[in-house]
């Protein structure tokens, strides 16, 4: 058991759920490629991204589980949906449009790669050296992201006004990635989640700026509005509660028991 | 996992071949000495070793799609990753064996289209449901377990570029039976409703894997070009009860009953009964058990079975649904023509 | 997803949409251990060397634990085979790498480089330096034709991968099957009835 102060144990298990719960959300969309993506090389490729999402969810899971006592798939699929404090933007559904599906891995992937190396300065070494070993693993899903927005981006005029309407869906959600969890300032000044020298937004923003330029796309993103409620305080898209009926439908027939 | 050996049995074997050619060729098989692509070859050896690589690729492009469906509702996390591995996987299985009929003549986006559209086959095993959790728990034990005797006789064949693609897949199938396995185990060692689950499931599947292996074979089969160019290397009959030998008594193990069922259209278990030939004849060694239904097969094979029209309509949504990225990726570069 | 899985309209009949061309070929090496060789993998179609050494790295460099990988087109290969014939020689001289597949069945090994000034020297170089004349087939590739990873980048995770290699499961099933068996031994024993199993 960590050894730290009681005060700091539910705000790092909301942050803990925060990167779990988006990347057990992303990945679940993601993994329902494997077998239907328009190429079978990137079929393979796409699906090793999306285990990677759903491995790093286990390890984090894993790490809260410590503090919390519920099992890692306890955490994962026995919630109720305003128990989960994942983004918004990775509870849409894609409906099988690949277009979306690497816009919002470009959105997601940045913000977890800034995330996670915020995570790796942590003065709670487990923590440090776990977020430091999977935002390595997370720039892979960067470079996937960037490379395939600009082969599409300057794809032609199909494909650049597919990636333009799927970029003008997701910029609006994307932003509410950095809505603070709950007790997120308690950590920042305790040293779990150090504050980064530049202004994440800022640096999150700037980089997507620059493939959306290298992609012949236009993109407009603003900072969320303080007072904005989102996902990471529970309050999630209509999308979330049909998303766990399908996620724990197996889950759910015997709740305790080993499957 | 991918299909059967008996694809090579349906080529035209009568075209005129050089003797003598004919004669070093049968004689480099048997000594044992691999076939490279550039090595002479009979031109029906070209070509069902084409249609034996393209028919398990295609079985294994269509057979990701039942499984697929669950990789959503896997119930625990390792779960969820081994089931999308384990699709993953049949992708690239697929992908490595296309290439095998590439390299002899036939480019991926015909053999594509032609599965699409139904001019080419897959393993009729895959047009069956996976209604339930447990089926797939029953898909990677039975079906992979099928799949995998078949495999490793053909990692034993005279064809280089097949056998080293059967080698590379084979290594990742221990994978899948293991996790297969341990999920019936886990089922079968759980709740009373985990365990209705799974016999329900082995109801459903017992018949089709013991059909994996194909039909009866015919009377003279080791005699037929296939099995003399080690296309196919082991009898359907044989591989069937050496199939039977291994899962029945596993089976019986676990504690599951072993039915003779019949079905409805939609491949839902309509009635059962034990099977009362299911014994094992101490004098053979072998476990004796009623024939499956051969009607069934040929009527599934024929594209009447449940899933065969959902699984392709599937798989053509994914294609034209990916046209444009397609499209996309290759401005910039040097246009290809359209195919020939 | 699912419920599209499940409401996709039953089309069938030709295609509307033209048949392609396949993108271009793609032979993959991996190499298993620091300095070891580069091991032939298989091939994969790609549009153009970055999008090919991806692929590579996510599909063939995940088979096994490597440390690096090569990607190479097609057209780059001059051979023994007939198929992989050389082309004119041009350009002064430069590094070819050199493959090597020892008999028939057998994978292609990287074994060393010669310098030459086209594909047919090189060829004639690897056959004398590298024992070509007992091997069934050699490859030679100029090394600026290859794509290659570089030393320290990720191919393989640092996230266990146990949950998709065989022997993440040996010790459960193991345990598990004892479990049974020890119970159905006990159960043989109190039952006089055992047509039930049958």
């Amino acid at each position: 058991m960590p050894d730290f102060d009681e005060k700091l144990k539910t705000p790092l298990v909301e942050l803990l759920l925060s990167v779990a719960d988006d990347k057990l959300m992303l990945g679940h969309r993601n993994s329902e490629w494997t077998g239907l993506a328009p190429i079978l090389e990137e079929d393979i490729a796409f699906s090793s991204l999306a285990q990677d999402e759903i491995a790093h969810a286990q390890v984090l899971y894993g790490l809260a589980s410590e503090i919390d006592g519920r099992s890692a798939d306890a955490l994962a699929f026995g919630r109720d949906p305003d128990a989960y404090r994942c983004a918004q933007i990775v509870e849409l559904p894609d409906d099988f449009d690949w277009a979306f599906a690497l816009g919002r891995q470009c959105f997601c992937a940045h913000f977890d790669v800034l995330r996670l190396r915020r995570m790796a300065g942590s003065s709670y070494k487990r923590l440090a050296d776990t977020a430091a070993r999977l935002a390595a693993e997370e720039q892979l899903h960067v470079d996937h992201a960037d490379s395939w927005m600009k082969r599409l981006g300057t794809g032609g005029d199909e494909a650049n006004a597919r990636m333009q309407a799927a970029i003008d869906k997701l910029a609006p959600v994307a932003s509410m990635l950095f809505e603070p969890a709950e007790g997120t300032g308690a950590l920042e000044d305790a040293g779990i989640y150090p504050v980064p020298p530049a202004d994440m937004f800022d640096t999150w923003s700037a980089l997507l700026q620059s493939v959306a330029g290298e992609a012949g796309l236009s993109l407009d993103l603003t900072p969320p509005r303080p007072d904005e409620r989102g996902g990471r305080r529970g309050r999630h898209s209509p999308h979330l509660a049909p998303l766990l009926d399908e996620m724990c439908e197996v889950f759910r027939i015997e709740p305790t028991a080993a499957w | 996992m991918s299909g059967s050996s008996n694809v090579g049995m349906h080529v035209n074997h009568d075209t005129d071949e050089d003797p003598a050619k004919l004669a070093e060729f049968q004689a480099k098989i048997d000594a044992g000495t691999l076939i490279e692509p550039d090595d002479w070859m009979p031109k029906a050896y070209r070509m069902g070793m084409l249609k034996m690589a393209e028919h398990p690729a295609n079985s294994e492009i269509i057979g990701a799609l039942p499984e697929g469906e669950w990789i959503t509702r896997a119930p625990s996390l390792r779960r969820k990753l081994a089931l999308t591995a384990k699709v993953q996987d049949e992708v690239g299985h697929g992908q490595m064996l296309y290439r095998v009929s590439q390299d002899l003549g036939k480019s991926r986006d015909q053999m594509l289209r032609d599965l699409i559209t139904g001019h080419t086959k897959y393993h009729n095993v895959f047009n069956y449901p996976a209604p339930t959790w447990g089926d797939i728990a029953m898909i990677q034990w039975l079906i992979d377990g099928a799949a995998i005797m078949n495999q490793k006789t053909l990692a034993d064949g005279a064809y280089g570029p097949y056998v080293r693609t059967m080698r590379r897949i084979n290594m990742e199938e221990a994978f899948h039976f293991k996790s297969g396995e341990d999920m019936v185990l886990t089922l079968m060692t759980g709740t009373p409703v985990q365990r209705t689950l799974c016999q329900d499931a082995f109801d459903r599947w017992w018949s089709p894997s013991v059909m994996f292996h194909g039909p009866p074979d015919k009377p003279n089969v080791e005699q037929l070009p296939p099995m003399r160019w080690r296309m196919k290397i082991e009898t359907n009959n044989s591989l069937r009860q050496r199939f039977v030998n291994r899962f029945a008594p596993a089976a019986l193990d676990l504690g599951l009953k072993i039915h003779v069922v019949e079905k409805d259209a939609d491949g839902m278990v309509t009635s059962k009964r034990p099977d009362e030939k299911l014994r094992l004849n101490t004098d053979t060694g072998n476990w004796e058990f009623t024939e499956p239904d051969w009607e069934e097969f040929y009527r599934v094979i024929r594209g009447n079975g449940p899933c065969n029209k959902k699984r392709l309509a599937l798989r053509r949504f994914s294609y034209t649904q990916g046209c444009w990225v397609r499209n996309a990726i290759l401005q910039g570069t040097t246009v290809l023509p359209p195919a020939a | 997803m699912s419920k599209l899985r499940q409401d996709v309209a039953l089309t069938e009949g030709d295609l509307e949409t033209p048949a392609v061309a396949d993108l271009p070929s793609y032979v993959i090496f991996t190499q298993l251990t620091k300095n070891g060789p580069h091991i032939y993998a298989g091939w994969l179609d790609a549009v153009d060397d970055d999008m090919a050494i991806h692929f590579a790295c996510e599909h063939y460099g995940q088979d096994q634990k490597c440390v690096g990988v090569w990607a190479m087109p097609r057209d780059a290969i001059t051979g023994t085979e007939a198929r992989y014939a050389p082309g004119p020689e041009k350009g002064s001289t430069r590094p070819f790498e050199v493959f090597v597949q020892a008999r028939a069945g057998d994978l292609y090994k990287s074994v060393g480089s010669v310098e030459a000034a086209g594909g047919e020297t090189a060829l004639d170089a690897a056959q004398q330096q590298h024992g070509g004349d007992q091997a069934k087939s050699i490859w030679v590739v100029p090394r600026d034709r290859i794509t290659s990873t570089r030393e320290g980048d990720m191919i393989w995770r640092y996230t266990s991968q146990d949950y998709r290699m065989a022997r993440g499961y040996s010790a459960a099933v193991r345990e598990k099957w004892q479990t049974i068996r020890a119970e159905r031994d006990l159960r043989e024993y109190e039952k006089d009835d055992l047509s039930e199993m049958f």
